[in-house]
């Protein structure tokens, strides 16, 4: 029975090793590397297919009896995964057989005992003896133990891999990261030479790539999809042109022609259950027109479509309300973020549970999310997913997300070794704090922040005004000793030198007023742009503030600093299209 | 002729099951023409079932009271005709003993969009069945399938021939449960580990201790995968490596897949065994020729030839003749084995000997692998042959093998002598995945062979050079890790380039002359500047390589390198 050769944008499995094209070059260098070392890194930018390489492609070159692959995900920690994955996989081992000495070193020392194994190096021999196959641990979406792990549970997993080296057991560890994490491995680097030693990096899909995967699928057969004699090369060429678009590149992301195939195919047949079968053409891919961002238009329109399927249940529901039940699967850097049912009623608690239940299933029903049953969570279905869904987020959205980091990262340090929010820090916060439920000890620190920055205030007020009351104090001493040497001067001079010399007088008090007045000006100004600042930084329009930095200003108009700090955030409102 | 109906039902979900169910009965079929016996498959298909009325159903209904056997297959549906079918089958057996009904549910990876409200008619139907007394079993994929139906046809088809319909008491239902369904065990490798552990006891410590220690270690399910590590580690590390294989390969579910993968290494054990023998026979004989040339008679020249220009690979039969006249040249010629209880081994390859008998039963497996006509009893005797040439070849529990990767000199200033660190790779049974691409070093005063792949017993300076019969590809390329080969045949009637197989994978590696000559040694410049290249180094080290077997060809046979000369 012909079968649709294409799975959207799930990764491939060793099953599907008859319809993985277009990484020949990769999966045979993959290949080589497992026999050249112990430890692999696979990296390329996010959607190139990582996963997919290391399940089908290589796992499809080994035969089932030299292949045990062990697949890891972070979830909530990654030394807790990797416990379950091999609890689960059978680690449990006899106390029978630890009494034998398994060294098997030559040498003439025959007292040589074998390494003492670690509870991990215990585990992975039960594993490989219960069916003698050879153990590959492979760390997925690695990159989430630097997004969303602690240091100590780094550290601790890094202690971990150096243990299950030094065990001598048969297994090999493959490392699967998106590459702009690659700095993040400094440290493991040190505490493991060889981590980057064999490394292959996945590339975008070329051309020929792109050839490889649309003609092999359809040259497939038991694939319901083929190509209309003559024109595959054409067919092959013009999809890759659609998808590049206007781009200077010589490569396309694979997810994008992961959805193009499959909008492409639902053209032709309008079968969405897929069975139909469909011949690629010239005259079917020119009438798909020219398509831009191509997973950010599937995503809106699903998200479109759902908010239109579900309105008639839940008439509050609009494409906005759909697409701010999807943010809390992406992070504020727009990687995905595992979440589980009640984690997310907590971030969405004005949404209707029902509501939220019936979108979600609705987008895993599309394929958007994507239900991982082990670890009880739901995901986004693929990275490249998670970037346009964090875009779409507001800006109130966005700080109150970025808040929420801040005040959670202040919060989780013990309260000997945390810091107090700063007095910008504060601004920031205040106008977000009942948007979102803080936790008591969260909003108890908030209090101490602000309890702590209004003491310091009040002490430079206090010592502001000390300095005053000084400079008045010394102005007054100087205004009596300049009436005594004016009654002195009146003696024995003409009235109006003494009007003069009062006037003078006059003059320096009003000085001395006006300097401490231009003190207090400053202070305040100084003040609103600090706060005018931040509300841009978070995309907010601070005209108020403005307003009263311009009042400020009309009261020292010779400040041209003032003034070009007004014209500044001036300028920066009217990009942002401020009133 | 015999003949038995087999009525197949099903939902047209599964219609590749079905196809592929038939092709498993026609290869039934070949294997049981020569009993007299022939199975007749009917497929009756959900899907004709929307253009059905009664009076079809009437015709399926019989169809089934005149099979002998019912197979039912389930997945995510139940299908409307394939209950029925069922129930028929079923009260005609409660009255006449016949049709047989077998019943399996697929439990496979399904997609949640293709999950519908058939599922609940599905599961009801599964918990009616079970409340009739009737069993019904799981299965994962075809293969699955096709090997858990083989054995209840082994043990159907012997009270079909004897006329043995079960009686039944339709108010006693437990005898139709006997008949459905008994566990099948696995006894792969059973016959294998008792006796290879037993016999290498005598060349390896862990095994005399764990057989001491142990007496009844087979009743303990906890000691028999220690004693199957046991084995694999106390072979020489490239015969263990296919062992490794095959307790793996015993250690699955039942499947097509696995018979034929079981046989296919159980093959490859025996001609890298005999391969492993040969080439240190051939490497040793090489040495002695260098050294002291000895004349070998027309046959043994003959043999040796044939194996230097062999344009194809050598099958267990033709790998048994060669180590015959190999251990017959030093016998006759009195020189020194390598393996001194080789002596024991060549009575033992006349024919009519056992060893000889399995080693030819070892190779007549290739016949039914080509015509995929082989069944779980081939597996079973082809584990008996291997069991006993591996007892023969006991002695191999004595050696190891390294492959040296390279050599470091040490001297400090004022040390009267320097040392050399040897760099290497101890080849174990799962050393696959156990490499550690930094090897291990080991000081010696002397150096050693560069690249080389040696065999030894108890002292590592007395050791066999494989090279170039068995090689480290990653070695020679200073890629890391090992990667070893077995030579296989030479290209001899074309490009003259020699083929090897890695032994993980069997797959082939091809060793060929590059254009890239080194240097004249004279030339001490250039040549350094040329060394200095890790390119150049590697080009260098497979070119010796290819020097080395047409060296070994020319010592041992006469022959020189040939080439053909382009007249125009």
């Amino acid at each position: 029975m012909k079968k649709y050769p294409f799975k959207f944008l799930d990764s491939y499995n060793r099953e599907d090793r008859g319809i993985f094209f277009g990484r020949d070059e990769e999966i045979a260098a993959l290949y080589e590397m497992v026999f050249q070392s112990s430890i692999i890194l696979v990296y390329g930018a996010s959607g190139t297919g990582k996963t997919s390489l290391i399940n089908c492609g290589l796992a499809g070159k080994f035969q089932p009896h030299d292949w045990l692959a062990l697949m890891v995900r972070r979830e909530n920690n990654i030394n807790k995964s990797l416990e379950k994955v091999l609890n689960d996989a059978g680690g449990k081992i006899s106390s029978l057989t630890e009494e034998f000495n398994w060294s098997d070193e030559w040498s003439d020392d025959v007292k040589k005992t074998a390494p003492q194994l670690t509870p991990i190096g215990k585990s992975i021999k039960a594993i490989y003896q219960k069916s003698f196959r050879p153990v590959y641990l492979i760390f997925d979406q690695f990159e989430e133990l630097f997004i969303l792990g602690s240091a100590s549970e780094q550290e601790l997993f890094i202690q971990t891999v150096k243990d299950i080296l030094q065990s001598e057991q048969p297994v090999k560890m493959i490392f699967a990261i998106r590459e702009e994490y690659l700095g993040h491995l400094f440290e493991f680097e040190r505490a493991v030479p060889q981590l980057l030693q064999k490394k292959l990096r996945i590339e975008p899909m070329n051309l020929e790539k792109v050839k490889q995967v649309i003609i092999g699928a359809a040259e497939h057969e038991d694939s319901n999809i083929s190509i209309k004699q003559g024109e595959s090369d054409q067919v092959a060429e013009g999809i890759f042109d659609k998808i590049k678009g206007n781009e200077k590149s010589r490569t396309i992301q694979l997810p994008f022609l992961q959805v193009f195939l499959d909008k492409f195919y639902l053209k032709i047949t309008e079968d969405k259950k897929r069975k139909a079968e469909a011949e690629f053409n010239v005259q079917a891919l020119n009438e798909m027109g020219e398509i831009g961002d191509i997973l950010v238009n599937f995503l809106e329109e699903q998200v479109s479509s759902i908010s239109q399927k579900l309105k008639g249940k839940y008439p509050s529901l609009n494409v906005d309300r759909t697409w701010a039940i999807l943010s809390p699967f992406s992070t504020l850097e727009g990687t995905k973020e595992p979440i589980n049912k009640e984690e997310l009623y907590e971030r969405l608690p004005d949404y209707d549970t029902g509501l939220i239940d019936d979108v979600v299933d609705a987008f895993t029903n599309s394929r958007i999310l994507r239900y991982n049953e082990g670890a009880d969570m739901f995901e986004i279905a693929h990275d490249a997913l998670a970037k346009p869904i964090a875009e779409k987020r507001s800006v109130e959205e966005t700080a109150l997300l970025e808040i929420k980091r801040l005040i959670e990262s202040q919060v989780a340090v013990k309260e000997e070794a945390r810091e107090y929010f700063t007095e910008k820090q504060l601004v920031f916060i205040e106008p977000y704090v009942e948007k979102f439920n803080v936790g008591e000890e969260e909003q108890k620190w908030i209090t101490k922040s602000e309890e702590f920055n209004k003491q310091t205030h009040n002490k430079e007020l206090v010592k502001t005004r000390k300095r005053l009351r000084t400079l008045y104090s010394l102005l007054g001493g100087a205004m009596i000793a300049l009436v005594v040497a004016v009654v002195s001067y009146f003696n024995s001079k003409e009235s109006e030198d003494i009007a003069t010399k009062a006037l003078d007088q006059s003059n320096t008090e009003q000085q001395a007023r006006t300097k401490a007045q231009s003190a207090k000006d400053a202070y305040e100004f100084k003040s609103l742009e600090s706060r005018a600042n931040i509300i841009l930084e978070v995309n907010g329009c601070p005209s108020a503030i403005v307003k009263k930095m311009d009042s400020l200003l009309a009261l020292h108009s010779n400040n041209l600093q003032w003034q070009k700090k007004i014209d500044s955030i001036k300028i920066v409102q009217k990009q942002k299209n401020c009133k | 002729m015999r003949t038995i109906k087999i009525f197949i039902a099903s939902s047209s979900e599964l219609k590749e099951d079905r196809d592929d169910f038939e092709i498993f009965i026609g290869r039934e079929n070949k294997r049981l023409v020569d009993k007299g016996i022939f199975l007749d498959l009917e497929l009756w298909e959900d899907f004709l079932d929307h253009i059905s009325n009664s009076r079809l159903q009437d015709e399926y209904n019989n169809k089934i009271k005149e099979c002998d056997i019912v197979v039912c297959l389930f997945f995510t549906k139940l299908g409307k005709y394939t209950a029925e079918e069922f129930d028929t089958a079923y009260e005609h057996f409660k009255i006449k003993g016949k049709p047989k009904i077998w019943t399996y549910f697929k439990n496979a990876q399904i997609n949640t969009g293709s999950i519908t409200e058939e599922i609940n008619t599905l599961l009801a139907f599964k918990e009616k069945i079970s409340s009739l007394g009737h069993f019904y079993t799981e299965y994962s994929n075809i293969d699955n399938l096709i090997n858990q139906y083989r054995s209840q046809l082994d043990k159907f088809l012997p009270q079909f021939e004897q006329g043995n319909n079960i009686e039944v008491n339709p108010n006693n239902e437990t005898s139709s449960k006997k008949i459905i369904e008994e566990p099948i065990k696995n006894t792969f490798n059973e016959v294998l580990t008792k006796r290879l552990i037993e016999a290498i006891r005598g060349y390896d410590k862990k095994a005399n201790d764990f057989l001491s220690t142990y007496s009844d270690w087979e009743s303990n399910p906890d000691l028999i995968p220690t004693a199957k590590r046991i084995i694999i580690s106390g072979y020489v590390g490239v015969v263990g490596v296919q062992l490794r294989k095959l307790m793996s390969i015993g250690e699955e579910d039942f499947s097509d897949n696995k018979t034929k993968r079981y046989l296919e290494n159980c093959q490859l054990t025996t001609i890298r065994a005999l391969q492993l023998i040969c080439y240190a026979l051939i490497s040793t004989l090489w040495d002695n020729q260098i050294n002291n040339k000895t004349k070998l008679s027309q046959v043994q020249t003959n043999t040796l030839v044939k194996f230097f220009k062999n344009a194809a690979e050598e099958n267990i039969n033709g790998y048994t003749e060669l180590l015959k006249i190999l251990l017959e040249t030093f016998s006759e010629n009195k020189l020194e084995l390598p393996i001194p209880q080789l002596k024991e081994l060549l009575p033992k390859l006349e024919p009519e000997t056992s060893f000889h008998k399995a080693c030819s039963n070892l190779n007549a497996l290739t016949q039914l692998l080509v015509d995929s006509s082989y069944s779980t009893t081939d597996c079973s005797e082809a584990e008996n042959n291997l069991a006993l040439v591996l007892e023969n070849l006991n002695f191999l529990a004595e050696y190891r093998m390294i492959s040296i990767k390279d050599i470091n000199f040490d001297q400090q200033r004022n040390d009267r002598e320097g040392l050399y660190l040897h760099n290497y790779t101890l080849l174990e049974g799962d050393s696959q995945a156990n490499n550690n691409n930094q090897g291990r070093v080991r000081k010696e005063t002397t150096p050693v062979i560069s690249n080389a792949v040696l065999l030894f017993k108890d002292n590592y300076r007395q050791n066999i050079n494989m090279v170039p019969f068995i090689i480290d590809y990653n070695g020679l390329a200073d890629s890391g890790g090992s990667k070893i080969c077995f030579y296989s045949f030479c290209n001899t009637y074309d490009d003259l380039n020699l083929n090897y197989n890695f032994i993980e994978d069997n797959s082939k590696v091809t060793i060929k002359k590059s254009n890239n000559p080194k240097p004249d040694d004279k030339d001490t410049r250039k040549i350094n500047t040329w060394l200095a290249k890790k390119e150049n180094r590697k080009d260098m080290n497979f070119d010796n390589v290819f020097h080395l077997f047409y060296e070994a060809k020319k010592t041992l046979t006469g022959i020189e390198e040939e080439t053909v000369d382009d007249i125009f």
